[in-house]
């Protein structure tokens, strides 16, 4: 066993986060770990990589028994772990980022710490390293310049630097379009067939399939079961996973759109703030009352800069938006709210949620800032009705299956899934006509985005106008009532969804034609 | 010994290394995480009810009537100052003039009652004024402009203490009119008519920040900025108005320690920003924003006050007061990143 652990429990204030877990991989194995958000996944991964200690149980390194007290220590003993958040230091290059804290240096002897950085060595070692996982990546280009992808295949040649034995990667996908994640299974093979064990974190069944030996379904904090890839069926590890025979995940199609337009977006344009091509060139659709439109593209499209734009966060600068048929002009969110556009955003952490602030306080903030319902939940617009937030909070709650332990709990203590029903709860809660969902589903569950489906076709039957903007081309085919796809910041076809299917989607994203 | 890839077997026995039992200091340590975490005020509370309980056993005088009502007075241009820090500190800006405005304030009131003869309540509207002034300017260089409130409200912590220096010519102006000193002096039956204007107004700013719009937005701009812009929050309006809030309560602070001293002088309020950051810091309000309460914050100023009203009564000397309130912060700030623990 490369990397081993017996019996690991950890526990966090209110949460069992693991229960005695029994996890191995060997040399040259890709063994994948999957689970629903808050099954412990990440617990364990940081278990492995030195960020937590165990409360109890044994972990074990090349068959030797370890106590990991920081992620230095983990390193040293082989073991490079790629967390979905990217570290580099941006402001270096990737050369110097491949060989952080041990860089080849003239005059140690001498000088010790004081040494100098012998740059010549420097990006000779950098660029073999480079190559020998066929990465394409200039040694001198600064870190922040890199793209996802690219900084993924920096951190994996920089854990071949340090004889690197075991590669954790926890969520490595989340960012990539299809063609990257499959260069990067390509690389992760080819590392296999070097000896690395590889533990491979995903949500993602289909490529956990594709990829790994054998597959570890946790579940509430354990082991639910280990099984051979070969020969296990999607069905069966999501049935463990969520230890319910999963109905359909989609909700049947079977909507009427009215006539009358939610939203008309016509010749929307933004020049981007970086270089000088546009961001959105051109824009234009309509979404029907009760109707989804769902938006598509490749990474870097525009969908993301579309979605900013119509609700306000980067303002367009030219054309025109209407909503029930009135023009309204677009500054800021707060334009947009009060003109019931309300976006549920990419990044629930980053953009959607207060962490600090408890479930019924994010609700609160959403309501006193829309013009809309402000006077529902406010005295003179100013003083907070905390009652009756309470109630609405409860309602939200019970509505949309949010998993809390009361109302004041704070959301940073939620799961991912259940942050992103408070995000949705308290975009809803502004009343709006209009809901720009930005990568709804993007690092959650299964079990949870059912339920956020569920919502969205909740939402469309009560009228409102959707715009689902997703790279999830499956999601936007079941979705959707009508599909536009978007390449280089313009949309480039309108599709429907029953006469269309993920291939020629595909087709039109990467070519446009 | 190599194990076998197919199933991991558990060993018969496990070594029980980690559950070593928990020292009484580690019980200790994680109760004050807890508490810490859940924001109780007993993390603030017990230290301060500790150090009352010393003052009390060193010195007979500290808990007699007279003291407690000189500490409270003396308190309150503290607490007028930290309650606008609490404000600013939970919006994620700090404002760093406001020992100086105290001075410039005092400086303009005694200046225009002394030396242009003005009634009182136009003095007041005049030092107001001026502190309203320097208020926005810090609002508008941090919002419109872009420059950090750090840099701003130190740039301006320059500007308003030079002021004050220049309008009293370096000295202090005195024998200033009875009227006006009633605000520092004065008592209703026997409570300073100071404690009661700076209770009155930590009760409207603790009613603002849990009860109302503005007060939610403050701490969502502090918490997440990003987030509270696409919730519709006018971000620059919040700023604005937190940096406007901090420099109206540092003016009402100068004027009631003008009146208390009977001077206007440009070289008081030295120690009022150690002291009022100290006192935010200790009443559990986070130097990174999103969290903070003003009960919290009466507590930390109750506790810088008693500090150095005990080291006097101690005669123990200024220098080490100061050192001792550096100590206090070190520990409040240090006790704040234990209670993070190992989160994250």
């Amino acid at each position: 066993m490369a990397l081993g652990c017996w019996g690991v429990s950890k526990a966090f204030p209110g949460v069992q986060a693991l229960a005695g877990v029994d996890f191995g991989v060997a040399a040259g194995e890709v063994h994948a770990l999957v689970g629903e958000n808050g099954a412990g996944k990440s617990t364990l991964v940081k278990i492995f990589s030195g960020g937590y200690r165990p409360d109890s149980g044994v972990l074990q390194i090349r068959g030797e028994d370890v106590r990991l007290r920081r992620p230095a220590d983990a390193e040293a003993r082989g073991v490079v772990t790629i967390h979905q958040e990217i570290i580099l230091v941006p402001e270096l290059d990737v050369a110097t980022n491949l060989l952080l804290g041990t860089p080849p240096v003239r005059g140690r002897r001498l000088l010790g710490d004081l040494a100098m950085v012998d740059r010549r060595k420097l990006y000779e070692t950098a660029s073999r390293a480079l190559r020998e996982i066929h990465a394409g990546i200039d040694p001198r280009a600064r870190a922040r310049d890199l793209g996802v992808s690219a900084a993924q295949l920096v951190l994996l040649a920089r854990g071949l630097l340090r004889e690197m034995r075991i590669l954790i990667l926890d969520e490595p996908t989340a960012a990539l379009t299809p063609q990257e994640a499959d260069e990067l299974f390509v690389k992760l093979r080819a590392l296999r067939a070097k000896g690395v064990g590889i533990v491979y974190v995903s949500h993602r069944l289909d490529e956990v399939m594709a990829l790994a030996d054998r597959i570890t379904v946790l579940r509430d904090g354990r082991a639910v079961a280990t099984m051979a890839a070969q020969g296990a069926s999607v069905d069966r590890v999501v049935e463990l996973m969520l230890a319910r025979r999963l109905g359909d995940m989609y909700p049947p199609p079977d909507r009427a759109a009215a006539e009358r337009t939610a939203l008309d977006v016509s010749h929307l344009s933004r020049a981007s703030r970086r270089g000088g091509y546009l961001s959105l060139d051109d824009v234009s659709f309509r979404v029907a009352r009760g109707e989804i439109v769902g938006i598509t593209g490749l990474v870097g499209a525009g969908k993301t800069e579309l979605a900013r734009a119509l609700c306000g966060v980067d303002p367009p600068d030219g054309g025109d938006v209407r909503v029930d048929g009135q023009p309204v002009r677009i500054r800021s969110p707060r334009d947009a709210l009060q003109a019931g556009i309300t976006l549920v955003p990419e990044d629930r952490k980053r953009q959607g949620l207060v962490l600090l602030m408890s479930v019924v306080q994010n609700l609160a903030l959403a309501m006193a800032n829309a013009a809309t319902v402000r006077r529902a939940v406010t005295r003179l617009g100013q003083v907070l009705q905390w009652k009756r937030l309470a109630q609405v909070a409860r309602t939200q709650v019970d509505r949309y299956r949010i998993r809390v332990s009361s109302i004041g709990q704070q959301v940073r203590d939620l799961s991912g899934g259940n942050q992103q029903k408070v995000v949705l709860a308290k975009c809803l809660a502004t009343s709006p006509k209009v809901v720009v969902f930005d990568e709804p589903t993007r690092g959650i569950a299964v079990g949870s985005k059912a339920d956020i489906y569920r919502i969205i076709d909740e939402l469309v039957r009560q009228g409102l106008g959707v715009v689902l903007l997703s790279s999830e081309i499956e999601e936007v085919l079941h979705m959707s009532d009508r599909i536009y796809v978007m390449r280089n910041g313009a949309i480039v076809k309108e599709l429907e969804p029953a006469s269309t299917n993920a291939d020629v989607i595909l087709r039109y994203a990467a070519t446009g034609r | 010994m190599r194990l076998q890839v197919d199933k991991p077997s558990a060993p018969t026995h496990v070594p029980q290394r980690e559950a070593a039992v928990p020292s009484r200091l580690r019980g200790a340590l994680a109760t004050f995480q807890r508490l810490r975490q859940q924001q109780s005020l007993l993390t603030t509370l017990i230290p301060l009810v500790a150090i009352w309980v010393w003052l009390a056993v060193s010195s007979r005088y500290f808990l007699t009537v007279d003291n407690v009502i000189n500490i409270l007075l003396q308190s309150v241009p503290l607490a007028l100052i930290a309650g606008g820090m609490t404000l600013n500190l939970v919006a994620a800006e700090i404002d760093l003039s406001v020992g100086s405005v105290v001075a410039l304030i005092s400086a303009v009131a005694a200046f225009s009652m002394v030396n242009l003869h003005q009634p009182w309540p136009v003095a007041i509207l005049a030092a107001l004024s001026v502190g309203v002034c320097t208020g926005f300017v810090n609002a508008w260089f941090t919002t419109a402009i872009g420059v950090p409130s750090f840099v701003v409200t130190l740039a301006m912590m320059g500007i308003a203490r030079g002021a004050a220096l220049l309008v009293t010519h370096g000295e202090a102006i005195v024998g200033l009119p009875a009227s006006f000193d009633y605000i520092g002096q004065g008592r209703l039956v026997f409570v300073p008519v100071a404690v009661l204007i700076a209770a009155f107004i930590l009760a409207l700013l603790h009613f603002t920040l849990t009860q109302t719009k503005f007060g939610l937005d403050v701490y969502a701009v502090g918490g997440n900025v990003e987030a509270a812009r696409i919730a519709g929050v006018n971000v620059r309006h919040i700023k604005s108005a937190v940096l406007v809030l901090s420099a109206v309560l540092a003016s009402v602070a100068g004027l009631v320690l003008g009146a208390r001293l009977d001077a206007g002088s440009g070289s008081i309020g030295y120690d009022l920003l150690l002291d009022s950051i100290a006192a935010v810091v200790i009443g559990g309000t986070s130097l990174l924003g999103g969290v903070g309460r003003i009960s919290g914050t009466v507590l930390g100023v109750l506790m810088i006050s008693s500090i150095r009203n005990g080291l006097v009564l101690l005669n123990v000397s200024d220098f080490w007061q100061e050192i001792a309130i550096g100590v206090v912060i070190l520990l409040a700030v240090a006790a704040d990143h234990l209670a993070k623990g190992r989160e994250d």
